[in-house]
């Protein structure tokens, strides 16, 4: 009796292990860009910055040209990571994006009124799609691109 | 039955290998046929575990004596729920209970949505199952949960296959359990603590795979965020309650030893609290790549080291090492796992390289680092210690033990110098804060905490470490009531919330902030109950016949009658009836008591305990003489101790508010998914 319960298990997992390699894949298993995931994840980390360097400043943790600095570095790396986003997916990902976001924020409790704003502000900044974002070499004000080291003209490291 | 077991886990092992091959070489080969094949495997190891324990617990409950754990761990006598419970009171017991807990971990991980980890969960199903082969080896070849006695050529031996000529001896009735664990919380100490231990293999395999896929962006730190925070919880617990049975069992009015068994549970523990911060910095800042690797592998190949510790004996003598059968696999093992992560991670370096340099010395950054060295360097400590008697056995030929001593001076520093970063930083800034800003922000907080440490000064504690510990864990918890505090009320000022909901409303949008500053504010009630109780505890011993009293710290004890050899489970139990008395009134009637447990041969003493928030007065029996006409008592007083389980108390609490799902986070992550698939069409 034991052997023949023992048997059945051993047939049982075998076959178990055994089946996907007679049958065709699901869908999980294919490729999707890499550089996507890094793109999100900085964008994700670039509005819990400014989040809560709003919040640190109200606190009175930050000075104000601090706060004015910082704030300023981390809207634009948000905006720059969405372009890149954007840039990946084409012009219908980032509409399909903003509308699944509208949707879900009207399903859920409405967003604390800071959220709406970092949106706004990002928004115009991603505004100037077509046209590169005004980004100067601090060094000799040469214009540069987005994600550039170094600056092509002076050789300062950006 | 036995047989259905042993199957199994052969099975088991045939599955593991199996499976580690199939993930590796199907996501290298890119056949996806393969990797579905290896993620059922890891689902059928789970499924064949199950049935091992199955049996094995049956066997249990059913005094099967056939099978040499149940005859070893059990006896007749035994309560039902020790009886299930000594599964993991011997050596083969517990391997296989680890590698069921594993494989239950592992089948929830790869049940879960893969989108987001498509690249690396091959690669993390091929580091679980390598670590499975081990253990399903282990419980194959070294140490089978379904070995017999056999007796051949008038020996017995134990052993899962009979050796030539011997016959099968089942024993009428079993050895019965240790009476040291028979206690509900050494019940649950194992679990808890595997729970732990077990949990970090997963950030540890996410780990390996980001390694090995080259994919190292904090994608899989994310994924495996509630994976440490929630094993390091189950940790804290484990830690806790074996303190606590300490505290309980073994009667001598403490509950840390820094036994070479409690350090085995500490040091994963201090890493696994460096690695839980550490991972902050990398996500928001991109800094310290190096450093979370390096803490993940450390944390996890001390969870080994932890777990070879308590179950080889190593400890007591190098020499019952070779006598015990996992040691010298158990070891190969951990330096195996250890060198081939170290060299995994060192062939990556150079893209862990950190985003941005630390740009001010006052910044949460540079507290995190801080952190992070002074949280290695206990647990390195604390390792040292431990196997110094290891080493100074085999290297000078004379052991040496290291006892608390060495530790508590060790320690204390180590700990103060955390205690003042955990005070400091709920006020500080990522990128930096001016020095004048962070003076100002601390003022009220490090005054507050001075007042309340002159306080504490008149209240007679006038020796300097106790009292720079309590300001330090005052300051602390001020500190950090402050911040919430002052979080609530700007809250409060931009939604017009009554300030109830706005602290809840804050802790929800930030639980793993909010949150953690709630776990801070119980490990500081903590560390107050142990600089109370260690510092501070008194003890008096007295012969007292039926009738006489003795005094302690205001108390008045009166023996006042005696209940003797009262069976119970396995044992024969001794009872006195103890009157307390405070100011001529009666506040408590304890019953310290003894047990003799003829199985064992052992005496087991239990104490008796009142407990108020401001001390624990803790009363054993001694010993008698007379035939009970002379009991005599040894009374201790514990100043401050209940805090110590009400701060851990606090921190498991804390530690579910700062773990629970965010529906904000989930609604992100849907967002993800759906950016994926917009891209993808």
């Amino acid at each position: 009796m034991e052997f023949v319960l023992a048997a059945i298990i051993v047939i049982g997992i075998i076959a178990f292990i055994a089946y996907p390699l007679f049958t065709t894949p699901r869908a999980e298993t294919a490729e999707t860009p890499d550089a996507l995931d890094g793109l999100v994840a900085q964008r994700d980390a670039a509005y819990d910055a400014i989040r809560d360097l709003d919040f640190d400043f109200q606190l009175g943790k930050l000075s104000q040209s601090d706060y004015a600095a910082l704030r300023e570095k981390y809207k634009t790396r948000a905006a720059l990571a969405l372009q890149q986003i954007d840039a990946l997916g084409g012009n219908g990902a980032g509409k399909q994006i903003e509308k699944q976001v509208a949707q879900l924020r009207a399903a859920k409790h409405a967003a604390p009124p800071a959220d709406d704003e970092i949106e706004r502000e990002i928004a115009h900044l991603r505004a100037g799609k077509g046209a590169a974002l005004d980004l100067r070499c601090r060094n000799c004000g040469a214009p540069h691109r987005a994600g550039d080291a170094f600056c092509a003209k002076c050789g300062n490291k950006l | 039955m036995a047989t259905i077991g042993t199957v199994s886990i052969f099975l088991a092992l045939v599955v593991a290998v199996y499976t580690t091959l199939a993930a590796a070489i199907g996501a290298r080969r890119r056949i996806p046929e393969l990797i579905s094949s290896a993620r059922n495997g890891i689902l059928a190891y789970a499924v064949l575990m199950t049935i091992a324990i199955g049996v094995i617990v049956f066997a249990l409950y059913a005094h099967d004596f056939s099978i040499a754990l149940v005859a070893n761990s059990t006896s007749r006598e035994l309560q039902t729920i020790y009886t299930i419970t000594a599964l993991w009171s011997n050596q083969a017991g517990s391997l296989l209970f680890w590698s069921w807990i594993l494989s239950l971990y592992s089948a929830v991980i790869v049940l879960r949505k893969w989108e987001r980890d498509r690249d690396l969960m091959p690669y993390v199903i091929a580091t679980l199952m390598a670590i499975q082969t081990f253990f399903a080896f282990m419980l194959s070849f070294v140490s089978s949960p379904f070995a017999h006695w056999w007796v051949v050529k008038g020996q017995t031996v134990m052993s899962l296959f009979p050796p030539a000529g011997a016959r099968l001896f089942v024993p009428s009735d079993g050895q019965g359990l240790n009476p040291l664990l028979q206690h509900p919380a050494m019940a649950m100490h194992p679990p808890m603590l595997y729970l732990g231990y077990v949990g970090f293999t997963i950030p540890f395999a996410f780990a390996m795979a980001a390694l090995m896929t080259g994919r190292l962006d904090p994608a899989w730190l994310r994924t495996t965020r509630r994976w440490t925070i929630v094993p390091w919880m189950f940790l804290s617990i484990g830690l806790m309650l074996g303190g606590r049975w300490a505290y309980d069992v073994l009667g001598w009015g403490g509950y840390w030893g820094w036994d070479p068994v409690e350090n085995a549970a500490f040091m994963p523990w201090l890493a696994g609290t460096a690695f839980l911060h550490s991972v902050m910095v990398q996500e928001r800042k991109g800094m310290l790549k190096v450093w979370n690797m390096g803490l993940i592998i450390i944390t996890f190949s001390l969870v080994l080291f932890g777990t070879f510790l308590t179950r080889s004996g190593v400890i007591t003598s190098v020499h019952s090492f070779t006598e015990s059968d996992i040691g010298i696999w158990f070891l190969t093992f951990i330096a195996g796992v250890t060198l081939a992560a170290t060299m995994l991670l060192f062939t990556r370096i150079k893209e862990l390289k950190s985003e941005r340099d630390i740009d001010a010395l006052l910044s949460r950054e540079a507290f995190f680092l801080l952190n992070n060295l002074l949280f290695v360097g206990a647990a390195f400590a604390v390792l040292w210690g431990t196997i110094y008697p290891l080493f100074s056995e085999l290297v000078l030929g004379n052991k040496l033990t290291v006892g608390p001593p060495y530790f508590n001076q060790v320690a204390a520093p180590i700990f103060g110098t955390i205690l003042l970063v955990m005070a400091i930083i709920p006020l500080i800034g990522w990128g930096g804060a001016t020095g004048a800003k962070l003076l100002r922000k601390l003022a009220l907080p490090f005054a507050i905490s001075v007042v309340l440490g002159a306080v504490v000064f008149t209240l007679g504690v006038r020796d300097l470490v106790p009292l720079t510990a309590y300001f330090l864990a005052l300051f602390v918890i001020i500190s950090t009531a402050s911040e919430l505090i002052q979080g609530t009320w700007a809250r409060a000022k931009n939604t017009h919330e009554s300030f109830p909901t706005a602290m809840r409303g804050l802790i929800e949008r930030n639980r793993r902030r909010y949150g953690g500053y709630l776990i801070h504010i119980g490990v500081a009630m903590a560390a107050i109950g142990i600089v109370g109780s260690q510092v501070y505890a008194t003890d008096t011993t007295r012969a007292l016949k039926q009738g006489e009293s003795m005094e302690i710290r205001g108390y008045t004890l009166t023996y006042e009658s005696l209940s003797p050899d009262f069976p119970s489970g396995e044992g024969q139990i001794t009872s006195a009836a103890v009157g307390v008395f405070q100011n001529g009134k009666r506040v408590a009637t304890l019953s310290p008591s003894r047990g003799f447990y003829p199985n064992s041969g052992e005496t087991a003493t239990t104490p008796a305990i009142y407990s108020t928030a401001q001390q624990d007065l803790y009363v054993i029996i001694a010993g008698w003489e007379d035939n009970f006409a002379t009991v005599t008592f040894r009374a201790y007083v514990n100043p401050l101790v209940f805090w110590l389980w009400f701060g851990g108390f606090f921190m498991v609490v804390s530690t579910l508010i700062a773990a629970w799902p965010d529906t904000r986070e989930e609604a992100r992550v849907r967002v993800e998914g759906l950016a994926k698939e917009a891209v993808r069409a």
